[in-house]
């Protein structure tokens, strides 16, 4: 991929957080498969992009990916979870919709709108007056992702998403300027206190 | 990409439905619609068609005319236009008064000395076009009077596709595959397409047609002529302008047509210029003229269409100029044809130019489609042409088939991804509205694939899931929570030492933490006078500054500290992040996680500063690991390093990091009289150290001793050890309470805290273990300060 950072040796500075599922599922397959714990995870990581920068763009930025994998898990709770933590999230209650949407390691995959956080659904500036504001993908984990993480498509079924990190904190706080998160200023990082 | 409802509706029929819903339906189910839907003709009424039956020229303008116009209510109605196509007989689209254009109304007007009593207008005007030449010509026979939304389909909804929601879509790039989605979104019938028996002109030759690489997958083709019209039908050309495209002549605007009703592109050579049609490659590079009239450099991986040896066409991307359909062409070639996706995409990567139809290529067309569209375009070219003439048989070549996707799976499999229940019978009419072939047999579906979705977007069974709960609508399900047991999950040690460290450097310390990039800047370690060093690069950064991954977050941070000099007299940064120290063996790069803290003050000595910094590190030692640092002095290695005060951290006999005094230049550069000390931990190596247990031992129930005594000394490491090498059960605590400079120079002053479990100490015993100590730092060069 083009926007991808690529190092002398081949390695690459990995461009979303996704990568991390195949090493979780190794790690924590043999307690799902022997003792039936299911895969809970959430791992942020920090992610890179091959851009000029300006304040809508960095080419360092946090994402954050979650998966739950068990013998039964579903559409129906997947949608449930995400509207429970999103609910979370944003200390309200937050009305989730999915469409469909193509990302490679899920199947089926969305786009995840949630309803708008300035004027709760009913059209305003912010959401282009359609009362829903795009926020993140989630899908049903490929099988073909379950099965190189030595989990059997067949018995286990997952969820998985992808929040854009940092994103989110600067509709949180306002931030204007993505490159503030990462200047090392502290006029601007000290308001960060540690009670939020 | 623009759709039209009306054209939708030419194979599925909405009527009663409410167009609105369905496109929201649609973008729920399907892929997304942009906001913005367009209601076309809905700000123009009262406008009609109307005969010019009088011009006369206006007595002081070149440009107007005084018009007669008949508008079919039984009189003539003077008025004034300025358009130069006027003519006696002509057929206008007339706006009477009263009628409505956008916000304005027409009324009689004033112009020039005369009243007009209404406007003719432009297909702009009208806004079926963007030509404003002259007035709209209208050709076809209608009454005067007529309203001209009667005679054209003005009134349409058009709604936008991002083009992005359809990647894995190769059906949805025509109004027919769209029209598939309505009809099984609104559970209506799909009409097959209409088109012509093309096995009448199986006795007329064959076109001489060869595929020669297998990158073409299919390529159909038939030869017509005798074309004596030109010009598309309104109807047409409004479809098209309101899809985005410009009308141009009968056959490039049917080709745009089809394309956009059947999403297979297609072209039209002069026969003369193709006689003997040929698709491959070249063995070396050359320059080819696109009809376009730029010339573009081809290479030997981009597939041609060629007369023989002679280029006519980039397969799938642009015609030539050359073999353009030119005035005096007779005889067209039409083509329809599908070649390998990859291919194309790759080739309009290299040239840069993406068209419409590589757009739509590059997304695995279904090479079923290219018979039927030229089916289809027979259709219709002989319905506004009836004197065509098609003077070949139709010539297809199909050389690499898709592959056929059947897929079987239960009822169980559907129920265990949905969570909810779906009926068999509501199962199998979704992938039947869809066009899949789908059978109940037992518990056990199959499913045929038809040809449009197969060639890259359903192959396996969760593809079917996709299917069968987009059209159920993810607004309908019935959400509830995952069912698992509960158990705990050891906490990832690396992760949990991380989290105290932060803890602790915040709250007890109120150190800022922050992020820095993993490569070093060149321009601001210069800047400082840092050097950049050899580590391993990006190959492909946009921006040149920024290639080499930095080996410590340290100079990093001293240039973040660089930039807060102005924010505070006293602070302290910290982050945890990442470094790589080169390759290792595997050829993958030495990557650790590092803590590294920085503190700058105005208002403290180095010495003290530093102090501050190595008792921070060993509460963080002592809280989280319940263990001593230890320090040892060791050379500079790094530009940014104080070269003598520099020391390695140990915590037990372990290595974790280094602590020192910046670089003096380094340390002027980001401000003149402030002090400035840094650390660097591994945090692995310290993660990985051992917990020393607590041992607990009764607090004596006698008074403790404070001895304090001063050493000539600039460094506290000898002390300490001395101290320690005394190994007097009697010490219960060491610290250093200060430091000062005089002509004797450095002294360091030490606090040594006595007890006794049993009893009160005397001063006798504990002088005797004080003079012990200084008896032995005296040994090693170290005078006790008098």
């Amino acid at each position: 991929m083009q926007d991808t950072y690529y190092l002398e040796n081949g390695q690459l500075l990995k461009s979303q957080t996704s990568a991390a599922q195949n090493a979780i599922y190794k790690k924590y397959k043999d307690a799902l498969v022997n003792d039936g714990v299911p895969i809970k995870a959430i791992f942020p990581g920090r992610c890179f992009r091959n851009e000029a920068t300006d304040a809508c763009h960095e080419n360092t930025f946090f994402q954050m990916e979650g998966v739950m994998v068990d013998k039964n898990i579903s559409i129906s709770n997947l949608i449930f979870f995400m509207k429970t933590m999103l609910s979370e999230v944003f200390q309200k209650d937050i009305k989730v919709r999915l469409r469909p949407g193509f990302f490679p390691f899920v199947e089926p995959g969305f786009e995840l709108d949630i309803s708008c956080l300035i004027c709760g659904g009913e059209g305003c500036p912010s959401c282009k007056h359609s009362g829903w504001l795009e926020l993140c993908p989630c899908g049903m984990i490929h099988p073909e992702v379950l099965k190189a993480g030595g989990i059997d498509p067949e018995e286990y079924t997952g969820f998985a998403f992808g929040l854009g990190l940092t994103r989110l904190a600067m509709m949180k706080y306002g931030v204007k300027d993505i490159r503030d998160l990462n200047s090392g200023s502290l006029r601007s990082l000290s308001q960060f206190t540690d009670d939020e | 990409m623009f759709l039209s409802m009306n054209w939708i509706s030419d194979f599925v029929d909405l009527t009663g439905l409410d167009k609105m819903e369905l496109i929201r339906r649609f973008s729920l189910s399907t892929a997304e619609v942009e906001n913005d839907i367009f209601h076309k003709g809905s700000d123009i009424s009262g406008i009609v068609v109307a005969e010019i039956k009088e011009v006369a020229d206006h007595p002081e303008s070149k440009k107007l005319h005084l018009l007669k116009v008949d508008a079919g209510d039984g009189q003539l109605t003077d008025v004034v236009c300025g358009a130069p196509n006027v003519r006696v007989g002509m057929k206008t689209a007339f706006a009477k008064v009263g009628a409505k254009i956008g916000e304005i109304e027409i009324a009689p007007r004033p112009l020039a000395g005369f009243t007009s009593y209404g406007m003719c207008c432009s297909e702009k005007e009208i806004g079926i076009s963007d030509d404003h030449a002259g007035i709209m010509e209208i050709l076809d026979d209608a009454p005067c009077g007529t309203d001209i939304k009667e005679l054209y389909e003005i009134d349409d909804i058009i709604f936008e596709v991002d083009n992005k929601s359809l990647t894995n879509r190769p059906d949805l790039w025509g109004h027919y595959g769209i029209a598939r989605e309505f009809a099984a979104l609104a559970g209506r019938e799909l009409k097959p397409l209409d088109c012509a028996d093309l096995a009448k002109y199986n006795s007329l030759p064959k076109v001489d047609m060869k595929i020669e690489d297998n990158l073409c997958q299919r390529y159909s083709c038939i030869q017509v002529e005798n074309i004596t019209k030109n010009v598309s039908p309104v109807n047409m050309r409004i479809r098209l302008f309101y899809c985005g495209m410009r009308g141009i002549n009968l056959l490039a605007d049917l080709t745009n047509y089809l394309m956009l009703e059947m999403g297979q592109p297609m072209h039209a050579f002069d026969s003369r210029k193709v006689e003997k049609l040929r698709i491959k490659r070249f063995d070396a590079p050359f320059m080819f003229t696109t009809l376009d009239a730029v010339e573009r450099s081809i290479d030997e991986n981009t597939l041609m269409i060629c007369n023989d040896n002679t280029p006519v066409a980039i397969a799938g991307i642009m015609g030539g100029l050359d073999s353009e359909i030119v005035e005096d062409t007779t005889t067209l070639t039409l083509e329809s044809a599908t070649f390998d996706a990859v291919s194309i995409r790759k080739s309009t990567v290299r040239l840069a130019h993406r068209t419409d139809a590589s757009m739509r290529y590059e997304k695995c067309l279904d090479p079923e489609m290219t018979v039927p569209a030229i089916a289809r375009f027979i259709k219709i070219l002989t319905d506004i042409d009836s004197d065509v003439k098609v003077v070949s048989s139709l010539t297809d070549e199909y050389a690499v088939k898709y592959d056929t996707v059947n897929l079987a799976f239960d009822k169980k499999f559907v129920d265990r991804y949905t969570g909810i229940e779906i009926s068999n019978d509501t199962i199998v009419k979704t992938l039947k509205s869809l066009g899949f072939d789908a059978e109940l047999s037992g518990d056990e579906f199959s499913v045929t694939v038809p040809s449009w979705r197969a060639t890259k977007d359903v192959t396996i069974k969760a593809d079917i899931i996709e299917e069968i709960t987009r059209i159920y609508g993810y607004d309908n399900f019935d959400i509830h929570t995952a069912k698992a047991p509960l158990y705990p999950v050891r906490a990832d040690l690396e992760k949990t030492v991380e989290d105290k460290v932060k803890d602790i450097l915040v709250k007890r310390y109120s150190l800022h933490e922050l992020h820095s990039y993993v490569w070093a800047y060149y321009d601001e370690y210069k800047a400082l006078g840092i050097n950049v060093e050899e580590n391993i690069k990006l190959v492909n950064a946009t921006n040149p500054n920024i290639e080499t991954i930095r080996k410590s977050i340290v100079p990093t941070q001293l240039c973040q500290v660089k930039y807060n000099t102005g924010y505070a007299t006293d602070f302290g940064v910290f982050e945890i992040g990442r470094v790589v120290n080169g390759l290792n063996d595997n050829n993958l790069c030495d990557e650790h996680k590092m803590l590294a803290v920085t503190l700058f003050s105005k208002t403290k000595t180095v010495e003290e500063l530093y102090f501050d910094l190595a008792n921070m590190l060993a509460v963080l030692a002592d809280d989280i690991k319940h263990n001593e640092l230890t320090f040892e002095k060791t050379e500079a290695t790094h530009s940014y390093q104080h070269l003598k005060n520099l020391n390695k951290i140990f915590c037990g006999e372990k290595l974790i990091g280094e602590i020192g005094v910046v670089h003096p230049l380094v340390s002027k550069k980001i401000d003149k009289k402030a002090s400035i000390v840094y650390a660097e931990i591994d945090m692995a190596d310290f993660a990985e150290i051992e917990n020393a247990s607590i041992v607990y031992s009764e607090p004596s129930r006698y008074p403790e001793m404070d001895i304090d005594i001063s050493f000539v000394s600039d460094m506290y490491a000898p002390i300490g050890n001395a101290i320690k090498a005394e190994e007097c059960p009697l010490i219960k605590n060491v610290s250093v309470v200060d430091t000062y400079t005089d002509e004797a120079g450095k002294s360091i002053t030490v606090r040594i805290t006595f007890s006794h479990p049993e009893r009160t100490l005397t001063k006798e015993e504990t002088m005797a273990v004080v003079d012990s100590i200084v008896e032995r730092l005296e040994k090693s060069g170290i005078s006790m300060k008098k």
